[in-house]
């Protein structure tokens, strides 16, 4: 305190308070400007606060074609539907949409959103609805169960689903707090839990262990994998040529690769590289000493229509159901390693071409199918011709990808994705067909011959056909028949993206090779999370059940292995505008934050660096200066902040004013670099009987880099 | 006796910088300390001036033991016993005259009396006419002769004067000297010269103090100390001296 005495001292004092002041003033006059203008920003680009109610994206180069569609897909919903071109951002135009109030309805407004996809270059969508709560990051079935328990909430006008969100409109504002608190418990004291078990698991058996936790199960098709994409891998998996190795001694592991002779004149040699004309195998399962898996390079139905049977007749006896038996080799170290045992290869496709020609009740039924499938084929050839070239060009499997998240993204767009799913049936039927016919005819698959189905039923084309289960038939036959009504959907449709993607579908199986069909399925099995053979269960539970627990239970009850990730069932928000007036706001925090840094760190170096070296020279303890710095950091940045508002995420006032800390301490440390002070100045002030204070005032701060501090400290010097 | 230095010992970590060190100087007496490089010259001025604290011993100025003042008292005392630098270390930014104002009017002398004294400070070293000039626009000798100057306007009892011709052109060391010399004969102050200048200390002092190794290892009037050359360092001033 006896620092003070000296005028110096006092006026050093009002500096750091004057510099606080300033420059909270400084960093909250800054982000309040910025402020302003993002309040314009928004009002361009969201209108006032109830004035729209739905704001259209379109890709800006589609500006003028898709105002035009838009009015006229609205006023086809209802006359009296208000549409206002708004700014563009991003590459994005935007259309700002009015609805009437009799349109206020979930139905109605879900039939709305759903005719935006007719848009050209449609990019999404956003509800302006007010008063309103929205419901994110919710799972397909959760964002259902969401919007009904949503609609029964008192206060609630409507509950409108689009993506992984649920957008509840309100009666009135009044009723939001009440409505958010409802949705709240419904989502966040609740969490989604998904089980990943072993192929082999039983899941009626998991689902009764579970019983206890679950509060209702979300599984869309008993496996976790949303509905379009399941039955896409599914059928997939069904066409893909099926590998079994029964295993001598040494058993393989699952993600070994085993070669097999395929299509080339004579086995694998150990020792060489496999040939191209050789299969090679990913072991994907295996029980015992028999593993199963995937081709992944090579193509094996040249083998299967001459299969190359082995001298001793076969050592599998399924190999008599049509198939062909190899030997297989294990790959070591990319070189063919000693045999392991004997390759079975049965081929779905062949056989199901095979069915297709077939008499009984097979053969009549997938003839019926075959029909269905031509007359989609047709309707899908028209529509690929809309396809443009640009899209065309882009490469085959980045397409295929793209399509399948879009299929998994769900998106309410249910239509189309059925359609998707239901045209790749259609282009897988019509390739089987033209197998089959090329099988008759004596044609390579694939060139394009259209023969009516005339397949030789019996061994005569090398084997006898693979008898269907009824299960297998009737689900081809359903895809089938959902596939006209799809198909007809889509033909509505424009959007070049999906049909860029059917395109690509329909040239991908439609030229599949065995290895290109396990591609597709890692793809499929990918993007839906999970693969085939590891069933997926989808829980919602109370928040407070453990997963860990979970598993105990299951482990015990089933002897299963499972995975478990649980995570939240959702999150309440509020809605668009009040979402974006927040980030609005959270930049604005952030801006004071970065102007309160820059403010204290200005300080710090041309005033208080001086003062610090300073001390150093008049002989003060080194550890005291650095204290000082570090308290003089501490209150500069954190005064500034505090008083300014600035906020950073995970940064308060306490956080701060400890970052100020540091950088008053590295100020202390660095001070003389930062700004030198002559030491030999100094020494003589104090030779001269000067007190510390008017060393720093007459001879230090002069000399001193130009701040706050020689301003202020100008008006008191004697010595000019 | 006007300074008494009672066996003051320094160390810088293990370096001696002083070795029990005691000397004296009465009022108005020219005491010229002279040793090697690194002998402890300096240090003893330093701790004269309270400018470096020692590890034992005591220092008396005008009876008072100096190691115990407070603050305002070292200032004080500064105030009373001048200290010429070997670098002159003059405040850059300001004109001649105001280095000499700047101890007077913060010390507390009405700004025309400081201005009066400062002058006639000026004038004893032969500088009136430079006294609106920047130090950057002098000589060496005459920012030494300012030094001195910004001293004795102080109107100390006693000068410390730390090799004051030391970082000259020895065509400039006269100049020095010679005010030295006067300031010497007039006996107005006390001074403690350390210097290397035999001729000097031959000359104007009074008694030389011969220090080596941190320690004083003669003391006496100059003609003695370098006569009886009791000492190796004696007998290289004293050698010096004859040539």
């Amino acid at each position: 305190m006896s620092l003070l005495r000296e005028p110096f001292w006092k006026e050093y004092v009002i500096v750091i308070a004057l510099t606080v002041v300033l420059g909270a003033g400084c960093a909250a006059g800054t982000a309040r400007a910025l402020d302003a203008a993002f309040g314009e920003a928004t009002k361009s680009l969201l209108g006032d606060a109830g004035q729209y109610d739905l704001i259209v994206h379109v890709r800006q180069d589609y500006r003028e074609a898709a105002g035009r569609e838009l009015a006229r897909v609205l006023a086809s919903r209802h006359p009296d539907i208000g549409v206002v071109p708004g700014i563009t951002v991003a590459g994005n135009a935007n259309f700002l949409v009015k609805l009437p109030e009799s349109l206020l309805e979930q139905e109605a407004l879900e039939d709305v959103a759903a005719g935006l996809a007719d848009v050209p270059g449609f990019n999404g969508y956003t509800w302006l609805l007010e008063p309103s709560v929205t419901v994110s990051g919710l799972q397909p079935a959760m964002r259902d169960l969401v919007a009904r328990e949503a609609a029964a909430v008192p206060g609630v006008r409507a509950a409108v689903r689009s993506g992984s969100s649920v957008t509840v409109l309100l009666e009135g504002i009044e009723g939001r707090e009440r409505v958010a608190a409802a949705l709240r418990e419904l989502v966040e004291g609740r969490q989604v839990v998904e089980v990943r078990l072993p192929g082999t698991s039983d899941l009626n058996a998991v689902r009764s262990a579970l019983a206890p936790f679950v509060i209702t199960e979300l599984s869309e098709d008993g496996s976790g994998t949303p509905p379009s994409l399941a039955v896409l891998r599914d059928v997939l998996a069904s066409l893909a040529t099926r590998v079994r190795v029964r295993t001598g001694a040494e058993p393989l592991e699952v993600g070994e690769w085993v070669v097999l002779q395929g299509s080339a004149p004579s086995p694998p040699v150990p020792g060489a590289p496999p040939s191209p004309d050789n299969l090679v195998v990913e072991i994907a399962r295996v029980s015992g000493m028999e593993a199963s898996g995937w081709i992944v390079k090579g193509d094996a139905r040249s083998t299967l229509v001459q299969p190359v049977v082995p001298p001793d007749g076969g050592a599998l006896a399924a190999a008599e159901g049509g198939g062909a038996v190899q030997t297989a080799f294990r790959l070591v170290e990319g070189a063919v390693g000693p045999a392991v045992g004997e390759a079975l290869l049965e081929s779905p496709r062949l056989a199901l071409a095979r069915g297709l020609a077939g008499d009984g009740f097979a053969g009549r039924e997938l003839a019926q199918l075959a029909e269905l499938a031509r007359e989609a084929a047709d309707r899908l050839g028209e529509m690929a011709a809309l396809v443009t070239p640009e899209a065309a060009e882009q490469a085959t499997e980045q397409r295929a990808e793209r399509l399948v998240r879009a299929l998994r993204a769900g998106d309410g767009a249910t239509a189309v994705r059925e359609t998707l799913l239901g045209v790749a049936l259609s282009v897988l039927a019509r390739k089987l067909q033209e197998e089959t016919a090329a099988d008759a005819s004596g044609a390579a698959p694939g060139d394009g011959t259209a023969a009516p189905a005339q397949v030789d039923p019996g061994t005569d084309s090398g084997g006898p056909s693979l008898r269907f289960d009824a299960t297998q038939l009737a689900q081809l036959r359903d895809s089938l028949m959902a596939l006209a009504d799809a198909a007809e959907a889509l033909e509505r449709g424009t959007a070049g993206e999906l049909l860029a993607g059917l395109l690509d579908m329909q040239q991908l199986v439609g030229s599949l090779r065995d290895d290109e069909i396990t591609g597709l399925l890692r793809i499929v099995e990918r993007a839906g999370g999970g693969a085939a053979a590891e069933p997926r269960l989808q829980f919602l539970v109370d928040d407070e059940v453990s997963p860990s627990e979970m598993e105990t239970v299951l482990r015990r009850a089933t002897g299963d292995a499972p995975a478990i990730i649980a995570a939240r069932a959702g999150v309440v928000n509020p809605s668009a505008r009040s979402l974006l007036i927040e980030l609005l706001a959270d930049v604005r925090r952030s801006i004071a934050a970065l102007v309160a840094v820059l403010v204290a760190g200005a300080a710090l170096v041309l005033d208080h660096a001086t003062v610090l070296a300073a001390l150093r020279g008049l002989n003060v303890r080194s550890t005291a200066v650095n204290a000082a710095g570090a308290v003089l950091g501490a209150l500069l940045l954190g005064g500034v902040w505090a008083l300014s508002g600035a906020e950073l995420p995970f940064l308060g006032t306490a956080g701060a004013a400890a970052a100020g800390a540091a950088l008053g301490l590295v100020t202390a440390l660095m001070s003389e670099r930062l700004s030198p002070v002559r030491a030999e100045e100094v020494l003589a002030g104090q030779s001269l009987g000067l007190t510390d204070g008017q060393i720093l005032r007459e001879i230090v701060v002069p000399a001193g880099r130009p701040g706050l501090l020689s301003l202020v400290n100008r008006w008191r010097r004697q010595f000019r | 006796m006007l300074l008494h230095v009672d066996k003051v010992h320094k160390r810088y970590g293990r370096r001696v910088a002083l070795a029990g060190v005691s000397l004296s100087v009465a009022p108005g007496e020219t005491v010229a300390v002279m040793g090697p490089s690194g002998c402890g010259k300096s240090t003893l001025l330093r701790c004269i001036h309270r400018l470096t604290p020692w590890d034992e011993g005591e220092i008396y100025f005008d009876g008072a033991p100096v190691g115990p003042m407070r603050p305002a008292e070292v200032r004080r005392l500064r105030r009373q016993i001048g200290f010429v630098f070997q670098h002159f270390h003059l405040i850059e930014r300001l004109t001649v005259l105001d280095n000499i104002l700047l101890g007077l009017v913060l010390g507390g002398v009405p700004k025309e009396e400081a201005v009066d004294r400062a002058r006639s400070a000026l004038a004893r070293v032969h500088l009136q006419a430079e006294e609106s000039l920047y130090p950057a626009q002098l000589s060496g000798g005459q920012r030494q002769r300012v030094a001195i100057a910004r001293a004795l306007a102080l109107a100390p009892r006693l000068m410390l004067l730390d090799e004051p011709t030391a970082a000259l052109d020895p065509i400039l060391v006269g100049e020095v000297l010679e005010v030295m010399e006067d300031l010497a004969r007039t006996r107005s102050t006390g001074m403690l010269v350390v210097t290397h200048e035999v001729r000097f200390a031959m000359r104007a002092a009074d008694r030389v103090v011969l220090m080596d190794g941190g320690a004083v290892v003669d003391d006496g009037p100059p003609e003695e100390v370098f006569a009886r050359r009791r000492s190796r360092i004696a007998q290289s001033y004293g050698r010096l001296l004859v040539s």
